[in-house]
């Protein structure tokens, strides 16, 4: 039978309300007191030691020394503190302080560990601008203030010390593993090399290397080859011009000796004519030349042999000598002829193959290059890890240093009394409110003669006062 | 302050039994202005005691209001009821017959229904004798029996006898003949019935008046139970509300309100 909307409150309203449902406001609100003064006595109290650690960045700059640990300080922060509040350490901060001695007995490690993890508040600080952390804090929550600051002491050292050693392992671990890609490396650079001499002895001579030092040498030999030419040229006027004064000197010879009507003596006068004829046209080579010879030195031996027992001297020609000489000497010059000639030949062969081998050889020597460039900078990159990882283990890089030392508490963390009071009178007067608020929602009789047309829809006529006192 | 007072003759049960065997004349009570018997009169006859109040004034808007109901100049009988008992009914009607008398001066008769139990006396420090169970039964007259005031311009029938079994008698065509007939003697019969939820009475009484009013006593009756009263009434019978007991500071602001409701 609603017929008008709720209708609005006046103030009037209100106070009459307050006034009617008053105990409904005071009961509540004198409820929320004594809990809340049994609260701040029923509570255990519990304090909270903070200490602010600083990120402190590396010393040397890094223009100067690259640091190989480069990974940003949020995501390690949280890798370091995974490290700390891991089960083992947790435990054994637990243990060493006595923490939780009263709850020990009632639940498992488990809980025991993850009741301290949820005692520990980290609060990274100053990370929003340039998103660098400058700082962050360690809290612990106990319940006996002294504990409490040694465990957050303790928890900061920890936090250092992992720091520390994440820090140093990631430098070692770059340095251990440039080492090992560099001893790789280093073989097959070994190898390289060793081919590029192999090569090198097999193809002595026709290395690209050497083609100056090889036209050199052709350079000479054909200059020698020309000198030798010339010798031999010389050598030959120089023979003939002796084969014909020693033919001409015999003839006198024999004139001189007409007297002598030895035989043999004519005879070898005839060979000597023979010969000196035979020589004109063909050269010591030639067999009749050879007879002759064998057979002039035959007689002029059994002559020689004779005369010595006939006469006291027997006269030898020098020309003759001469000749002897000469010829000689043009057999040297021919055999050097012809050794200056195999020489060239097989020089001549070399530098036609030189292209060839400079292709070969510039492959290899690619390959060695390139290796050997790897290797280089991988050198470089092994030492700049190997100054890295001084600068860490000289604690010169980035590390963590304790700003405030984990303070005494003196006041509980809780219950903070301010805190519950303020709690408790809101509860206390929200409650009241509250309750006065459903009861007059539900409060099912009539107030105003408005509610009554309102609900009822029949027109109120008259409205009377309570009589006072009724 | 000039106050109109009532000023009664006592009398005895046994002089009226005396009196009603013999075809005696009515108790009148008489009033004049004189003096103030506050032991007398019931301090929540506020329409007599403290005419200038907030309460008195709002009767008379309620005099003023049912009179518009009235047609022409026929008579208007209305029964006072509320959903359960003490919200106010002997206390409205008293208040509102005084008011239509005093301050109107019309002829009102005011008839006591609740034969079970019966309050009137108790506001006019009357003491029980000759009622409505009387009338009923045929041994008295009504106007043998009526409480004369104003100069004859309310006349109150109380209820007399309590009786175990009030339906019978109402339902009885006696009931019926004498509302009938005391509309040709007065412009008003209020008739104060027992209340809605425990008596089956008020159908009687609804069949035999124009209008219903209902009595709901602020802050007490729940919404729940005036709603099933109203709805075990006839429809166009409850004509309106009297809100009783409304608090002061609310009564100061919603004085006179009930105007927007017309």
């Amino acid at each position: 039978m609603e017929i008008q909307g709720q209708k609005q409150l006046l103030l009037e309203d209100y106070i009459e309300i307050a006034l009617r449902r008053k105990w409904f406001v005071i009961i509540p609100f004198i409820v929320s007191i004594i809990g809340i003064i049994l609260a701040l006595y029923i509570v255990p109290r519990s304090y909270k030691s903070t200490t602010m650690i600083l990120v402190e960045h590396q010393k040397v700059p890094e223009s100067y020394v690259n640091p190989t640990v480069t990974s940003d300080i949020n995501d390690r922060l949280t890798t370091i503190t995974q490290q700390v509040m891991s089960r083992t350490r947790l435990e054994s901060i637990i243990n060493e302080f006595g923490l939780y001695n009263r709850e020990k007995s009632n639940i498992s490690n488990e809980e025991l560990v993850e009741m301290m993890r949820g005692s520990i508040e980290i609060d990274i600080k100053g990370g929003s601008r340039g998103d660098r952390t400058s700082a962050f804090s360690i809290s612990y929550i106990g319940s006996d203030p002294e504990t409490v600051m040694h465990v957050t002491n303790r928890l900061a050292s920890l936090f250092i010390e992992e720091n520390l050693k994440v820090r140093e392992q990631q430098a070692e671990g770059t340095t251990e593993f440039l080492d090992s890609q560099m001893q790789g490396l280093k073989a097959t650079l070994e190898t390289q090399e060793a081919q590029i001499k192999l090569y090198k002895e097999k193809y002595m001579g026709e290395l690209p290397s050497q083609i100056d030092a090889t036209l050199r040498t052709l350079d000479r030999l054909q200059l020698e080859r020309k000198i030798v030419n010339d010798e031999l040229s010389s050598a030959s006027d120089r023979k003939n011009m002796l084969e014909s004064q020693l033919s001409e000197s015999n003839n006198k010879e024999k004139t001189t000796d007409k007297t002598s009507d030895d035989p043999q003596i004519i005879r070898l006068a005839e060979l000597k004519e023979e010969l000196a004829r035979l020589s004109i046209s063909y050269t010591d080579k030639y067999p009749e030349i050879g007879r002759l010879k064998r057979e002039i030195s035959e007689i002029q031996s059994q002559i020689k042999t004779r005369k010595g027992t006939e006469s006291e001297a027997t006269y030898i020609n020098p020309l003759s000598k001469q000749l002897m000489n000469v010829n000689k000497q043009v057999v040297k010059l021919k055999e050097e002829q012809e050794k200056i000639a195999k020489q060239i030949s097989v020089l001549q062969g070399r530098v036609e193959r030189i292209p060839e081998r400079e292709l070969q050889m510039t492959a290899l020597m690619r390959d060695y290059e390139n290796t050997s460039n790897n290797y280089q900078s991988l050198l470089n990159k092994k030492l700049d890890a190997q100054l890295a990882e001084n600068l860490e283990k000289r604690q010169k890089g980035e590390q963590f240093k304790i700003l405030d030392p984990a303070n005494l508490p003196i006041k509980p963390y809780k219950p903070n009394p301010k805190k519950i009071f303020l709690m408790g009178i809101a509860i206390g007067v929200g409650s009241g409110v509250g309750l006065v608020a459903l009861l007059e929602t539900i409060d099912a009789s009539f107030r105003k003669p408005d509610d009554v047309y309102a609900v009822i829809g029949i027109p109120v006529l008259a409205s009377i006062p309570r009589i006072g006192g009724r | 302050m000039k106050m109109t007072w009532l000023k009664r003759k006592r009398i005895d049960v046994d002089n009226m039994t005396a009196a009603v065997k013999d075809n005696a004349v009515p108790v009148i009570i008489e009033l004049d202005n004189k003096s103030i018997n506050h032991n007398l009169v019931d301090n929540r006859l506020v329409t007599l005691r403290e005419p200038t109040s907030i309460s008195a004034e709002q009767f008379r808007i309620l005099c003023t209001r049912i009179s518009q109901l009235r047609q022409d100049s026929s008579s208007y009988a209305l029964a006072v009821t509320s959903s359960v008992k003490a919200e106010g009914k002997s206390f409205t009607s008293l208040n509102l017959a005084i008011s239509i008398a005093r301050d109107f001066d019309d002829k009102v008769l005011l008839i006591e229904g609740d034969l079970k139990n019966p309050g009137l006396y108790d506001y006019l420090k009357h003491p029980p004798g000759f009622g409505l169970t009387d009338v009923l039964e045929g041994k008295i007259d009504l106007d043998a029996c009526a409480v004369q005031m104003f100069d004859g311009k309310l006349s109150v029938l109380f209820a007399g006898r309590t009786t175990g079994n009030p339906s019978k008698l109402l339902s009885s065509f006696k009931m019926q003949e004498i509302i009938t007939n005391a509309r040709e003697h007065y412009k008003y019969i209020i008739i104060d019935t027992p209340p809605i939820i425990p008596m089956a009475d008020i159908n009687i009484y609804s069949t035999l008046v124009d209008g219903i009013l209902l009595v709901i006593q602020a802050g007490k009756t729940p919404r729940s139970l005036v709603k099933r009263a109203i709805s075990s009434l006839a429809d166009d019978k409850v004509v309106g509300v009297v809100l009783n007991g409304v608090e002061p500071i609310q009564s100061k602001y919603f004085y006179g309100s009930g105007y927007d409701s017309y």
